[in-house]
């Protein structure tokens, strides 16, 4: 051959030779394994998938199912490579620092293989939206970070009769399992069926709680194994939740899943979730689980958030002050009108730089980073005393009557504000 | 969040939890193996740890049957979550129990099954028995 990477137009697929002088070569020593051979490969490059989220499960996920020869991979991920995401994003680079994490991971994907087309995304999968993006994938990999998007991914698979390989991973632990779908004819339990609730407190983020960059790796590549077996169709034949520990003995906790939950909102037989996923309210749902480490209180109970609409009667009132948390590029970028920029980290280590009149709304980019500023805001105003929890003011009537100011947050951020009172409004 | 930086310096092996300390003491119960107890071991994950004094970890001993109970009742999953709370729990109760079981949210597993298969609350425990909470995880 010439060049490493070319593939020569001579050597393409004919019926009778169904694949790539190239890839004979490239997939032979994965082709010679048992259960694998020439069908399998072939069902491999037939697949189509959707990996969403291309951080650090999602890069591992996308380098195997590439190099193995998954014949689509479609990638949906509308964040930006930094420079902390790269100790375990290891399909970015730091030259691609800035870039869809999308378009940088399919770069990583194509140059390891061409033989495979990437279609990359530079979105969000939303509520309304999932079904739609999903559809046409035989598989759906959840390699996300957030609750939110794991019950919309799960629900979206349920109402697409698909199975979800889902996993996750913080700190030095994971956990990965196929979800779905059925195996040898026998349904699969879903997400929720095995997480009906999420826990206080069990939100936490790689950003706030740290994590290992080997283990999003292994459970990433754990991830890839599960894609690839059901792909062969050589899936366990009951399902199974894997349980890995950097310190555990063993290191992988592998066991029997129940089977589906009669009792399931998405996949029982009294769900209540349809195919308009828009309905669920996933915020709702999600937002009990935020809960401030050191106090043990949830953040931004119900009546300490706004929404965006009753937001917008509330700016530019003289008694109520309005703090962006976000960083100051981008609250260059675009920030509403009679707003003042704190960008969190100070906030966080100063909350009472804030200054505060009767009311404080603090407002991000998508109202998660404001919960955390009002959380720090509210505990440093009233150290001794338990926060009030904002019943008494949750129909917005009157100020508080107490010294203390009231503190809340927009919830959604500037996503709902541009999505529900100012279209104009750049999201970027 | 800002609180971390608040929190007291410990050892820590760097896999985000505290090595295997010496229990401080005796919590009101016998932790030494007999005739009349049950060998248990407990397994916390997910984060769940931090309700159990830091440790992911613990093998305890527990009656074989429940205390004062006539006729005598074998030792249940039911006895066993009350156990934890009295003796083992070291804060935040309501982050880990509901009712007689646990939160939702919270996986238990009996040696390595779904509790759920297992009959749950009624399940009666025998010695050496391994009983794993979880929590998922979000992280990615």
């Amino acid at each position: 051959m010439s060049g490493p990477s070319t593939v020569k137009t001579d050597a393409e697929s004919t019926p009778e030779r169904p694949l790539s002088l190239d890839e004979y070569e490239r997939y032979g020593r994965q082709m010679i394994m048992p259960g694998w051979g020439l069908p399998g490969q072939l069902r491999l490059k037939q697949a189509r998938v959707a990996v969403v989220g291309a951080g650090g499960l999602g890069c591992p996920v996308l380098q195997y199912l590439a190099g193995t020869g998954v014949g689509t991979i479609e990638i949906f991920d509308h964040d930006l490579v930094s420079k902390s995401n790269l100790h375990r994003q290891i399909l970015h680079t730091t030259e691609r620092i800035g870039m869809s994490k999308a378009v940088s991971a399919s770069l990583a994907m194509q140059s390891l293989n061409p033989n495979v087309r990437v279609i990359p995304r530079e979105e969000a999968i939303q509520p309304s939206t999932a079904l739609a993006r999903l559809r046409d994938s035989d598989i759906i990999i959840d390699c996300t970070d957030r609750p939110m998007t794991r019950y919309l991914l799960n629900d979206a698979a349920v109402r697409l009769g698909k199975p979800l390989v889902s996993g996750a991973a913080i700190s030095s632990a994971g956990q990965w399992a196929v979800y779905g779908g059925s195996a040898k004819g026998q349904k699969r339990a879903c997400y929720r069926c095995l997480w009906p609730a999420l826990l206080p407190g069990a939100a936490g983020r790689c950003e706030d709680v740290g994590v290992w960059g080997v283990v999003t790796g292994m459970v990433g590549t754990g991830m890839a194994s599960e894609v690839i077996k059901l792909l062969l169709g050589n899936e366990d034949p009951n399902p199974l939740l894997h349980i890995f520990h950097l310190g555990g003995v063993p290191l992988v906790r592998t066991i029997k899943m129940k089977p589906p939950s009669p009792k399931c909102k998405a996949c029982g037989p009294d769900a209540t979730i349809t195919d308009d996923l828009a309905e669920a309210d996933y915020d709702e749902f999600c937002e009990a689980v935020l809960v401030d480490e050191l106090t043990g209180e949830v953040v931004g109970a119900p009546g300490e958030r706004v929404g965006a609409k009753d937001f917008a009667s509330l700016i530019g009132k003289g008694d109520v002050i309005v703090v962006d948390t976000r960083p100051e590029i981008e609250y260059g970028i675009a920030s509403i009108p009679h707003t003042l920029n704190i960008p969190l980290d100070r906030i966080l280590s100063n909350p009472l730089e804030v200054p505060t009149r009767q009311e404080v709304i603090f407002l991000c980019r998508q109202g998660n980073d404001s919960q955390l500023a009002a959380s720090a805001l509210r505990a440093a105003l009233t150290p001794d005393t338990p926060v009030s929890t904002g019943e008494a003011l949750a129909d917005g009537a009157g100020a508080p009557a107490a010294a203390v100011p009231r503190v809340r947050d927009v919830r959604g951020g500037l996503r709902a504000w541009a999505r529900d009172v100012d279209p104009s409004f750049p999201l970027y | 969040m800002s609180a971390r930086t608040e929190e007291p310096e410990l050892p820590s092996n760097g896999l985000g939890y505290q090595p295997r300390i010496p229990s401080p003491k005796p919590l009101g119960y016998t932790s030494t193996p007999g005739p009349d107890t049950l060998e248990i071991r407990l397994e916390f994950g997910g984060g769940l740890h931090l309700l159990f004094s830091q440790q992911p970890r613990h093998t305890i001993h527990v009656p074989r049957h429940v205390p004062s109970s006539s006729p005598p009742k074998p030792s249940d999953m039911r006895y066993l979550i009350r156990w934890l709370k009295g003796n083992l729990l070291s804060e935040r109760e309501e982050m880990f129990g509901e009712g007689d079981g646990v939160r939702p949210g919270i996986l238990v597993l009996i040696n390595d099954a779904d509790w759920e298969l297992e009959g749950e609350l009624e399940y009666e425990l025998r010695d050496r028995d391994e009983v794993v909470f979880i929590s998922t995880l979000h992280g990615g």
